[in-house]
C-alpha cells in the first residue's frame, strides 16, 4: 500500500483540496451570504464580505414572513409548501407506478423479442409525434378556437395515435417482427428534450384545468420522471436471478408475495437510490413549474427568481431560501444512506 | 411418497424442442437421475415436474392424478437450484422458515422445525447469521435445508453440489443418500456428472438433444448401453470405438477397421457379427476391459497391436493412451505396470465385454 512516494502524495491531496474548495465554494457562499445583513450582502462600498461581520437571521425571517422591506413582500412558504407536496407525491406515485411496470417487464416480457433495424426504430420512434407537429400547425386555428382548446387536444391525441399504430402495422408486415417494444417505447418518452413536449402541455393542462394545480405539477412530474424509474428498476430486476422468484414460487408464494416478500427486499438500494434521483429532479426542476404554475402552486425555484427589488436580485432573502431548499434533499440523502451503501449486493449467487 | 409418471411430454420453445415425447415413470420413494450434457432438455423436464414451466403436449402424473395445470405452490414439490437461490435480504433462520411460513404454520412449530432440520444439516450455530456472510458450501446446507423442511412429497434437485469443491461435493452425496433414505421422499436428481448418477441414484434417465436415450439402474446403463450415446456417456475414462466392416468372403472372416487394420474374431463375435443387419458397425471396449499382452505373442482373436502414445497414472489406476493405426484406445491397468511412451504392445479385449452398435442407428446390438 504505501509504495507511492511523498510527493506524489501530497499532490494528490492537494488536487482533492483544491477540487473541494472549487466544488464546495458555491454553498458556502450561499450560507455565507444568507447570514449576513443587508448591507454586506449588496456589497455597498465595494467590501467583499468572507464572514458576516455580524450573524443576522433576517434574510430567513424575511424570506419566511414576508418581509415589508422587499419589493416581492410574499412569504415563501406557500412555495415551500407547495415544491414539498408536489415533490413528495410525484416521487411515489413515480417509484410505485414505475417500480410495478419493471417488474412486469423484467419478468414477463421475454426476452425473445428481436430488436428492430435503425431505420425501422427510427421511423417506429419518431414518425408519428413528427408528422403530427405539420397537422398541428396547418389546422391550429379551427383546432384550438372552434370549441375550445378540448376539442384539439382530442383530435390531435386520436391523430397522433391513429398514425403510431398505421407505422406500427406497416413495419409488423414488412418485417414480420413485432415493433411495439413496451420497454422501449417509455424510454422514449425522455428522447425529446422536455421544452419540446411542453407546449403542447400547457395547452392540454389548461384545457383540462390542470394548470397552478397541485395535482397537475404532480401529474406532470410523474409523467417526466416515470421512464427513468421504470428503467433504473428495470435493470436492478434483471439482476436478481430467476432461481430466487422461483424458489419462493415452489415454496407456495402468490405473484404478490413473491414480489414484496422477495423481489422488492433485495433491490431496496436500488429502489432507494431511484427515489431520491427522481425527488431531487422534481425538487429542481424550474422549467415546468414555470409554464405549469403562476400563482397558488408555484414551486421553490421559481418563486427563487422572483424574490427580487425594483432594482435588483435580493441575494440574502434568495440564500436564506437557498439553504432552506437543500435541506429536504440531503435528510432525504441521509435518511436512506445505510441502503445506498449497502448498495447491490445480490451475493449468494455463483454465476 | 409420491409415483411420478411422464407420458409423452413434449417441450417446444419457439422453435427449439427441448425436450421431446419424454415418458418416464419414477417410483415412489426413488431416487431418480436425468443425466445427460448441457441442453439435453433434463433441466426442462424437472421445470415441467415442478410446475415452473407448462408442457406443450403429453401429461404429468403425481400418484396417477394428472397435474399438468396445477400451479408449482400446489404440487408440494421441494426444489433445489444449483445456484441456492438463498434470499440473501434474510439470515438464515429465515431463509429455513420461508416455506413454513408462506404455510401459515404456528410460529411454535415454525420454530421447532427449523430447528430440527439445522441441526439434521450441522448449521445450527449459523440460524442468525446475514446469508451474504455464509460460505458456498453452507449456503448449499441452507438450500437443501429450506427444501426439506417443508415435507415436499417430491424432491427435485438440479445440480444441486456443482458449485461445491471436490472434497465437500462427495461429503454431500453421502449425506444426500442418507436423508433420502431417511425420508424415504421420491427424489429427482438432475445433473451432467455420471459419477453423480451412478453412485445415488436408483435409476438413471440418460437423456441427449431433448431425448430419453436409456433409462434403468446403474448397472443396465453401465453394462447394457442402449446405444452408441449412452455407451459413451457413462464410464470414465470413457468406452473405446473401433469403426469397422465385417468382411467374410474369402479366407478368414475379420472386422476391417477404417484405416485398414484387421481384428481378428473369435466364434462367439463372428456369430454376432454375421446376426447384425448391416456390416457396417462400431465395436465398443471399455478401458477396464482390455489387458495388456506381451507385443511378441502370435496373432490371436481380438488381439490388436498398439502403440502407447500417453500415460496417465490416477494413482489407483494408470490410464494408457494407445494407437491402433490412427485411432486412439484407452486401456485402464495397474499403476506400475511397464509400459512406456513410444513402446509397442498387444492388447487384448475381453470377448465377453465387446460392445457391437450399427454404425447408421447407433443402436446397440445383440
Amino acid at each position: 500500500m504505501n509504495t507511492q512516494s511523498r510527493s506524489f502524495r501530497v499532490l494528490r491531496y492537494l488536487i482533492i483540496i483544491l477540487w473541494s474548495v472549487f466544488a464546495l465554494f458555491p454553498v458556502y457562499w450561499m450560507v455565507n451570504t444568507s447570514l449576513k445583513p443587508l448591507p454586506e450582502w449588496t456589497s455597498a462600498g465595494g467590501r467583499v464580505y468572507w464572514v458576516p461581520s455580524q450573524v443576522t437571521i433576517e434574510n430567513y425571517t424575511g424570506i419566511i414572513l414576508g418581509g415589508a422591506s422587499m419589493a416581492n413582500s410574499n412569504s415563501a412558504l406557500p412555495a415551500i409548501r407547495s415544491s414539498l407536496i408536489v415533490g413528495v407525491l410525484s416521487t411515489v406515485l413515480a417509484v410505485v407506478v414505475g417500480t410495478l411496470a419493471a417488474y412486469g417487464l423484467s419478468r414477463y416480457q421475454a426476452s425473445n423479442q428481436r430488436a428492430l433495424p435503425l431505420w425501422a426504430g427510427l421511423i417506429r420512434g419518431f414518425a408519428a409525434p413528427l408528422l403530427t407537429i405539420p397537422f398541428l400547425i396547418l389546422f391550429r386555428n379551427v383546432l384550438f378556437e372552434w370549441q375550445g382548446p378540448w376539442l384539439g387536444v382530442v383530435v390531435i391525441f386520436v391523430f397522433t395515435f391513429t398514425l403510431d399504430r398505421l407505422i406500427a402495422r406497416l413495419i409488423r408486415r414488412r418485417l414480420d417482427r413485432n415493433p411495439d417494444n413496451l420497454g422501449f417505447s417509455i424510454l422514449q418518452l425522455r428522447m425529446f428534450p422536455p421544452i419540446a413536449i411542453l407546449v403542447p402541455v400547457v395547452i392540454m393542462w389548461s384545457a383540462l384545468r390542470l394548470s397552478d394545480t397541485w395535482y397537475g405539477l404532480t401529474l406532470i412530474y410523474t409523467v417526466v420522471t416515470f421512464p427513468f424509474v421504470v428503467w433504473l428498476m428495470k435493470s436492478f430486476f434483471d439482476e436478481i436471478p430467476r432461481e430466487v422468484s422461483e424458489a419462493a414460487v415452489v415454496d407456495g408464494s402468490s405473484q404478490w408475495g413473491v414480489f414484496l416478500k422477495v423481489v422488492l427486499p433485495l433491490t431496496k438500494g436500488g429502489l432507494a437510490s431511484t427515489a431520491l434521483f427522481v425527488f431531487i429532479l422534481n425538487w429542481s426542476d424550474f422549467l415546468i413549474a414555470l409554464l405549469i404554475t403562476n400563482r397558488d402552486w408555484v414551486t421553490i425555484p421559481v418563486f427563487l427568481q422572483s424574490v427580487s427589488s425594483a432594482a435588483s436580485q435580493l441575494y440574502g432573502p434568495q440564500s436564506a431560501l437557498g439553504v432552506i431548499a437543500l435541506l429536504p434533499p440531503v435528510i432525504f440523502g441521509l435518511v436512506i444512506q445505510r441502503y445506498l451503501v449497502r448498495g447491490l449486493t445480490f451475493g449468494a449467487i455463483k454465476r | 411418497m409420491t409415483h411420478i409418471r411422464l407420458e409423452n411430454v413434449t417441450k417446444q420453445f419457439d422453435k427449439v424442442t427441448a425436450v421431446k415425447n419424454l415418458s418416464l415413470e419414477i417410483p415412489s420413494g426413488h431416487f431418480a437421475a436425468l443425466l445427460g450434457p448441457s441442453g439435453c432438455g433434463k433441466s426442462t423436464t424437472m421445470n415441467m415436474i415442478s410446475g415452473l414451466e407448462a408442457p406443450t403436449a403429453g401429461s404429468i402424473y403425481f400418484d396417477g392424478d394428472r397435474i399438468n395445470n396445477m400451479p408449482p405452490g400446489k404440487r408440494g414439490v421441494g426444489f433445489v437450484f444449483q445456484n441456492y437461490a438463498i434470499f440473501t435480504h434474510m439470515n438464515v433462520f429465515d431463509n429455513l422458515a420461508f416455506g413454513l411460513r408462506v404455510r401459515k404454520l404456528p410460529r411454535s412449530q415454525i420454530e421447532a422445525d427449523v430447528r430440527r432440520i439445522a441441526q439434521m444439516l450441522g448449521i445450527e450455530s449459523m440460524l442468525h447469521m446475514k446469508a451474504t456472510q455464509l460460505s458456498v458450501n453452507d449456503l448449499q446446507k441452507v438450500a437443501l435445508g429450506r427444501t426439506i423442511v417443508v415435507r415436499p412429497r417430491i424432491f427435485l434437485l438440479d445440480e444441486p453440489f456443482s458449485n461445491l469443491d471436490a472434497a465437500f461435493r462427495a461429503y454431500m452425496r453421502t449425506e444426500l443418500k442418507v436423508i433420502q433414505r431417511e425420508i424415504g421422499q421420491t427424489m429427482v436428481y438432475v445433473t451432467h456428472d455420471q459419477i453423480e448418477a451412478m453412485s445415488m441414484a436408483d435409476h438413471i434417465a440418460v437423456m441427449s438433444a431433448g431425448e430419453l436415450q436409456q433409462y434403468g439402474s446403474p448397472d443396465d446403463v453401465y453394462l447394457r448401453p442402449a446405444n452408441l450415446f449412452v455407451a459413451r456417456f457413462i464410464g470414465s475414462p470413457s468406452m473405446n470405438f473401433i469403426r469397422g466392416r465385417y468382411v467374410s468372403d474369402g479366407g478368414q472372416p475379420c472386422l476391417q477397421s477404417a484405416d485398414g487394420a484387421s481384428i481378428q474374431l473369435d466364434n462367439h463375435l463372428r456369430q454376432r457379427l454375421e446376426r447384425a443387419p448391416s456390416p457396417n458397425v462400431v465395436l465398443g471396449i471399455r478401458p477396464e476391459h482390455i489387458d495388456l499382452a506381451p507385443a511378441e505373442a502370435a496373432p490371436a482373436p481380438l488381439k490388436l497391436p498398439v502403440k502407447i502414445y500417453a500415460t496417465e497414472p490416477l494413482g489407483a489406476k494408470t490410464v494408457l493412451h494407445s494407437q491402433f493405426g490412427s485411432q486412439i484406445v484407452q486401456v485402464l491397468v495397474k499403476p506400475g505396470t511397464a509400459a512406456r511412451v513410444g513402446q509397442t504392445h498387444a492388447i487384448s479385449l475381453q470377448p465377453h465385454r465387446v460392445y457391437l452398435f450399427d454404425a447408421a442407428t447407433e443402436k446397440a446390438l445383440a
